[in-house]
């Protein structure tokens, strides 16, 4: 039996989508033609519109209907302190834990030379901007902490720091409820080069 | 730690495979390309999840078969344990690994609870081949007692393979090229970072086994000859005599030096286009009387070597780990009736391990008759008649 060319089509494109081989994209695409017509009338519909209203942010690269996002948008938080991230999905970890109350900014990726990505691939230039002209109070260094990660980290303090903006990186170590037992070396390592005194330990 | 019970299924040539091994010390005999060494490699595999005879895991799957399997029931410091690999031939290969009926997910889950240590005629390349093959040997036995040594390794390549791309691009893009050099500059932290607690680990490894290895050497040798490990540190440029200097241990110290010499060497690195210096370019030498035993080594000496290396690796894990590990022997031949062979024996008897020997030879017995002998023939194995004890 041949396939209907529109099927087909469908098919290709949901191959195309991250994690989706063509067993799957089969899958989704019986389960769509299964659905009443009206449910894949209003998903297209979505697709149009969340690619003609979904912008980035023209501040901090981050998701945005309008020409800043609403974290840019908002009073309440610190303009003169930015946390650089490597994604929207890790800026939205941050807010989900409700730890910061600055600004952002995505970099959209990392430093990897052997895949061919440079700080021209990434935003990096207008975050150079963005601390020269803006009189930052301090630059939050929040990449991924691995060898990219860190590179790009060093990368970007090293690019920043001499504009007078003071840059921090965050920890690194354990994970919380995490058992020393099993931890990798590099992850031990890094949590004991990161120790910190305890405070106001009474000795007397 | 010994096993108790190991079950395959369509694995190589042993189709359905149910065996009790004895649990000290088993001689399994047998002509060739009768299953004696796919008997080792399958405990090679539940102990390591990896063959060491071929990167391809869907060869272990016997022909015309879609999977294979391979399980065990293992019990060490009574405990007793059962670990179990699938491997799918359709999927290219992919294996599916279990402890104690638990799907594992990350691979550091499945290793520090079952050890085994190899010994193949394969593995003499270590002292007489190329360096690689002694880094790849001094980084397996590093694994082997910490498993979370791999994620450090693992890390310095790709740190250094970025490096590499960056000295490349340099090349094309001239290399006063202001923003790779900056980029480079950012990527030479971790690679110094990595690359010190690479040689560090090294370090402390050889450093662990140094006693050990020179007891086992003087013991196995009959010759009095004098034996000496050195550890060649591209970073530190300087042959590290193990076990007689102070070592360079400290962390912080190493990584200052190999951002030195990180800078130094640029500009060669720039015109060959990848990183010359670092512990992927190290190596291990041995020298027997003073003379480097890669080059003026006999047979004998590069086995006995070997040897050394294996039973201070053995001695080593049952220190660390309180248990002695189990040993795959392959392929023998009649060299443990020799003076060599036995004396390395009487030691892994000492420790009281379990003991895996394949040979071709079915006149080779151990001298004091204490073991069980099996026969594998067309993939199935016999029990014979055994030696005084079982």
């Amino acid at each position: 039996m041949t396939i209907p060319p529109a099927l087909e089509q469908l098919v290709a494109h949901l191959c195309r989508l991250p994690g989706i081989g063509e067993k799957s994209a089969y899958r989704l695409a019986f389960h769509i033609l299964s659905e009443p017509p009206e449910y894949a009338r209003e998903f297209g519909r979505c697709l149009e519109t969340v690619r003609e209203r979904v912008l980035f942010c023209e501040r901090c690269f981050n998701l945005a209907e309008t020409t800043l996002c609403p974290i840019c948008q908002d009073p309440r938080r610190d303009q003169m302190v930015v946390c650089v991230v490597e994604s929207v999905q890790d800026l939205l970890a941050l807010e989900r834990a409700r730890v910061f109350s600055g600004v952002y900014h995505v970099l959209h990726g990392t430093l990897s030379p052997l895949r061919g990505i440079g700080p021209d691939e990434l935003r990096v230039a207008p975050l150079v901007v963005r601390a020269r002209e803006s009189g930052l109070s301090e630059l939050i260094l929040a990449t991924n902490v691995d060898v990219e990660g860190e590179a790009t980290a060093g990368y970007l303090a090293a690019a920043i720091r001499p504009m007078g903006v003071p840059v921090t990186r965050i920890a690194a170590g354990l994970p919380m409820g995490s058992e020393l037992e099993f931890m990798d070396d590099v992850t031990l390592s890094r949590a004991f080069e990161g120790r910190k005194a305890l405070g106001h330990i009474d000795r007397r | 730690m010994r096993i108790i019970r190991l079950q395959l299924s369509s694995f190589r040539n042993l189709g359905e495979l149910l065996w009790e091994p004895d649990g000290q010390f088993n001689i399994i005999s047998g002509d060739n390309a009768q299953g004696k060494t796919n008997l080792i490699e399958s405990v090679y595999l539940l102990a390591t999840l990896k063959s060491f005879r071929t990167q391809r895991n869907r060869e272990l799957v016997a022909w015309g078969e879609s999977q294979a399997t391979a399980a065990t029931i293992v019990e060490r410091r009574e405990v007793v344990r059962r670990y179990s690999i699938q491997i799918d031939k359709e999927s290219g290969g992919r294996r599916v690994a279990e402890v104690d009926g638990k799907r594992i997910k990350r691979l550091t889950e499945y290793f520090g609870g079952f050890n085994v240590l190899l010994f193949t005629p394969d593995e003499l390349v270590v002292s007489k081949g190329e360096p690689s093959k002694r880094r790849r040997y001094l980084d397996r036995a590093v694994f082997n007692q910490s498993p979370g040594y791999l994620e450090t390794l693992r890390a310095y390549e790709e740190a250094l393979l970025n490096r590499n791309a960056l000295l490349r691009e340099l090349q094309q893009r001239g290399s006063a090229n202001a923003s790779v050099r900056a980029m480079l500059e950012a990527f030479d932290e971790p690679v110094a970072r990595l690359a010190s607690r690479v040689i560090v680990r090294r370090l402390h490894y050889l450093a662990d086994i140094a006693a050990d290895f020179q007891e086992a050497h003087a013991a196995i040798t009959d010759s009095g000859q004098s034996v000496e490990l050195r550890y060649r540190c591209s970073l530190l440029r300087k042959e590290i005599v193990v076990g007689e200097e102070t070592f360079e241990t400290n962390e912080d110290a190493v990584m200052e030096c190999a951002r030195e010499r990180l800078e130094e060497s640029l500009e060669m690195d720039m015109a060959r286009g990848f990183s010359g210096v670092g512990p992927h370019t190290d190596d291990l030498l041995s020298l027997m009387d003073g003379r480097g035993l890669r080059r003026y080594g006999s047979q004998g000496q590069h086995r006995t070597l070997l040897l050394a290396l294996k039973l201070a690796e053995m001695v080593h894990l049952e220190r660390k780990l309180d248990f002695v590990p189990i040993l795959l022997l392959d392929d023998v031949s009649s060299e443990l009736d020799q003076g060599r062979g036995r004396r390395f024996l009487e030691r892994v008897e000492q420790a009281g391990g379990q003991v895996f020997v394949t040979t071709t030879d079915p006149a080779l017995v151990k001298p004091d008759g204490r073991y069980a002998r099996w026969e594998i023939e067309n993939g199935s194995v016999r029990r014979l008649k055994s030696g005084g004890k079982s």
